[in-house]
């Protein structure tokens, strides 16, 4: 029973092992577009996640709108720039600056061990019987498949306003996008 | 042992360190953009891990997620016309270069 219950945890450390050699191979890659391709394997694994923790519908838009959308607009851009010789000259930019490599190896690992930290020395099962979210476990599995349309529900009935807001902020991001990139005419 | 809520906000602290370590090495403005995205995406598994193992029934962090989402395109999006515009007007896109607001 208890190795059954060890095997249960093997699918969340190997996304976790592959959100985390994808994410650093993102930063360590020299080749920009092979460093946003890698990217499709961190956001993939983050949608495995979002499985795991019964979100379907949140999954399935990470798919869509990073592992495909994003990661593939920032490819198409870093292709606009051809940038080779540009590749080149910051090929070594880890160890361009040792300082600055020091530096930010520093800053991440206190804010990472601050975190850690904190999160450590919550009570998370308390917390988590306090709540109630084990009181419904049971109803958890019921109400599982109606997540989707709950979202949906959700999004038109309580969540109206920042819904609409969020429609307006992608318009006038796609009036900015098109007005900043559209070749200047010389009068 | 199982994997309960510390598990995922571990994860998820580990991946935002990770970002901003690219986000304060990088010289590609790219690779910056890049890492912020690593960034957004570890605050959306904090979001939906809490939606699942305390707020099971109204779901607000998987609302909140999908609104992340798509202020993360937006950011996207606008991030890489103004590099594009910058590139077009000085083929560089080190991030060391930008100086000039510089005061």
């Amino acid at each position: 029973m208890e190795f059954l219950e060890s095997l249960s945890s093997i699918p969340f450390y190997l996304l976790a092992a592959i959100t985390v050699i994808c994410s650093l191979g993102m930063i360590l890659n020299p080749n920009l577009v092979r460093a946003g391709f890698t990217l499709i394997g961190s956001f993939a694994a983050i949608s495995g996640f979002y499985f795991m923790l019964s979100a379907n519908f949140v999954a399935v838009s990470q798919v869509l709108i990073y592992a495909v959308g994003i990661v593939l607009v920032i490819v198409f851009a870093v292709m606009l720039c051809s940038l080779k010789e540009e590749a080149s000259k910051v090929k070594d930019y880890i160890f361009a600056s040792k300082p600055k490599a020091a530096f930010s190896i520093v800053i991440s690992a206190l804010v990472f061990s601050v975190l850690s930290f904190v999160i450590q020395s919550q009570d998370w099962e308390t917390i988590t019987k306090l709540t109630g979210a084990s009181k419904y476990a049971n109803l958890v599995d019921m109400v599982d498949e109606k997540y989707t349309s709950q979202i949906g529900y959700l999004m038109l009935n309580k969540y109206l306003l920042p819904f609409e807001l969020i429609s307006v902020l992608l318009l006038v991001v796609l009036v900015g996008v098109i007005i900043l990139s559209k070749k200047e005419i010389n009068k | 042992m199982e994997i309960g809520l510390t598990h995922y906000l571990t994860l998820s602290a580990l991946l935002f360190s990770i970002g901003l370590f690219g986000l304060l090495i990088s010289r590609n403005a790219f690779r910056v953009l890049m890492s912020i995205e690593i960034m957004l995406n570890a605050v959306n598994i904090n979001f939906v891990a809490f939606a699942h193992y305390i707020d099971p029934l109204a779901i607000k962090g998987q609302v909140f997620s999908l609104f992340i989402m798509a202020i993360a395109a937006a950011e996207a999006a606008i991030g890489l016309a103004l590099l594009l515009l910058i590139y077009r007007n000085r083929v560089n896109i080190d991030i060391d270069s930008f100086t000039t607001i510089k005061w």
